[in-house]
């Protein structure tokens, strides 16, 4: 596999895409799962496979439709839930649904022979272009600085969100940014392992980081870690199996996922 | 001389359930003043308000001369109930120094020689700094209630809320903590919540009765008449040092 890489760029691209995607990933993944949004992440998505028909329809890059609807969902759900949690969650629902129809329509709508759309639903690491690689890098750039410069903060904020209010930070402002910076993760996660397979990746690598981590760095730092290894893992399998490297890349995650907790109830019994 | 605190005619409401109903209270610098009241009597409610996290319908909160949405200084606080995740990566000094942190957003703001010393001082005084590295997930309750305290008064702040903080403490611990309250409240201003007058009732410079309305306020002396209409029942509860643990939730005659 090693001489492959070195002879096809497209292998290149795949390998930079999942150190790209490790990052932001590990980083959100984290804040997802302490905060129990993993629902809100799958609806936004979803509501973004609207935004990718959209692209389509206008005759425009799908991924900067999915940018669009992903933010304006993220938008809108940290709105509703400052009102409840429960409201929010069925809101996520109704955009979830609701999203994935609208992509539908829209494609339906384009003219001429309707695109395949399979590489959105199951990504395709090993097609991602340079444009690709260049919007990852720039999320990157920009999860990376909010986290160091408010560490503490957001540290505080998720640990405790009452005292951080009782403290005066802002913590809607932090909850909304939170939100679009997930947005924006998500959709780059769905350009690498699909709309279907994002769940495996935002959830799998922090889960089992939690186990490991006692900080709230050490925890992301190990789920950007085991993302990559995911990543990794999964082309490889992708390559030697000749299987869909999006479904191998979850698959993989979720073996680590199954593997951890194995490893954990083993310990707790005989350890 | 500026108040700490002034509540003018602050009545606050749930939905349609009123839990505080036109209270006027104030607390000079320096004051430790004692809330009793049944349950249900709006005891947590009226920290919230204090602390912005709950708003009224009506009325207006001052501390220390400034109304309570522009008081830009750490007001320390202990909840009742914690509201934090228990089972986040974070350790006990950590939760400690994040009281340290102030609201503005710094960006790049890290715990500096200063915070980690105010910090460890607290932490001795309280008897859990052996406790320091230990994630707060393996604390046991009242370990957690000392960590909870340690946070509210690392911030140093002029301005402390108590709700029910020994609740869950041994009365060795429990006596510590009056001690260490008694000495910062020589520059600290202090409102504690408590069911347990009794106990209490040394260090306390005044006293409060909640019930939705405030039925008294002033020196820690007070009538059976009084007690018997914050309560709706009698309570003997300094004289016999027994306080009157599960009390009835009494309506009062107060409404909105
Ligand atoms: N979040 C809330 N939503 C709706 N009603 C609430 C809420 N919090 C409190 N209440 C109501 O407001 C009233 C006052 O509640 P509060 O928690 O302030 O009482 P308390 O004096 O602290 O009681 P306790 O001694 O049990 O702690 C109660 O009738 C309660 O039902
Ligand atoms: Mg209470």
């Amino acid at each position: 596999m090693l001489r492959a890489v070195l002879q096809y760029s497209f292998l290149q691209n795949a390998l930079f895409c999942a150190l790209l995607i490790s990052a932001c990933c590990g980083i959100v993944g984290t804040v997802i799962v302490l905060k129990k949004q993993v629902m809100l992440s799958g609806g936004i998505a979803h509501i973004s496979f609207g935004g990718i028909g959209l692209g389509y329809l206008l005759g425009i890059e799908p991924l900067i439709g999915a940018f669009l609807f992903a933010v304006a969902a993220a938008l809108g759900i940290s709105i509703l839930g400052e009102r409840s949690q429960q409201e929010s969650d069925v809101a996520t629902g109704i955009f979830w649904a609701a999203g994935m129809a609208l992509g539908v329509l829209f494609i339906a709508l384009t003219p001429g022979y309707p695109p395949d759309m399979a590489s959105y639903l199951f990504g395709d690491i090993l097609t991602v272009t340079k444009t690709d690689l260049l919007l990852a890098l720039i999320i990157d750039f920009i999860v990376l600085f909010l986290v160091t410069a408010y560490y503490n903060y957001l540290s505080v904020y998720l640990f405790d969100a009452e005292f951080a209010a009782v403290l005066k930070v802002n913590t809607k402002l932090l909850a909304g940014l939170l939100n679009v910076v997930a947005a924006l993760t998500i959709v780059i996660l769905v350009r690498a392992v699909g709309i279907i397979l994002v769940m495996a990746l935002l959830t799998a690598p922090a889960a089992v980081a939690s186990l490991i981590g006692s900080s709230l760095k050490t925890v992301m730092l190990a789920a950007g870690v085991i993302t990559l290894l995911s990543c990794l893992g999964g082309l490889w399998l992708s390559y030697s199996l000749q299987i869909p490297s999006g479904a191998a890349i979850a698959l993989f995650a979720a073996a680590i996922y199954a593997g951890a907790h194995i490893i954990k109830r083993l310990r707790s019994q005989y350890g | 001389m500026t108040q700490a605190l002034e509540l003018k005619n602050v009545t606050v409401k749930y939905n349609r359930t009123c839990a505080l109903s036109a209270v006027n209270l104030s607390a000079a610098e320096n004051d430790f003043l004692a809330v009793i009241g049944p349950n249900g009597g709006g005891k947590s409610t009226l920290l919230k308000t204090i602390l912005g996290i709950v708003t009224p319908v009506q009325g207006e909160i001052k501390i220390f001369g400034k109304n309570n949405s522009q008081y830009k200084e750490p007001i320390g606080y202990v909840p009742q109930f914690s509201s934090f995740r228990r089972a986040f990566p974070i350790t006990v000094e950590d939760v400690v120094l994040s009281g340290r942190l102030k609201g503005g957003g710094r960006p790049f703001r890290r715990y500096e020689k200063n915070d980690y010393r105010i910090s460890g001082d607290i932490m001795d005084k309280l008897q859990i700094t052996q406790l320091r590295r230990k994630p707060v997930v393996r604390l046991s309750g009242g370990q957690l209630q000392k960590v909870l305290l340690a946070r509210a008064l690392a911030a140093e702040p002029r301005l402390l809320l108590l709700d029910e903080p020994t609740a869950s403490l041994d009365s060795e611990a429990k006596n510590r903590i009056y001690e260490i309250l008694k000495q910062i409240n020589q520059h600290t201003t202090i409102i504690l919540v408590t069911h347990d007058l009794a106990a209490i009732s040394s260090y306390i410079k005044n006293i409060a009765c909640l019930n939705k309305k405030l039925y008294y306020h002033g020196e820690p002396e007070i009538s059976e008449d009084i007690i018997h209409k914050t309560f709706g029942c009698p309570v003997d509860l300094i004289a016999h040092g027994v306080p009157h643990r599960v009390l009835r939730s009494h309506g009062g005659d107060a409404t909105c």
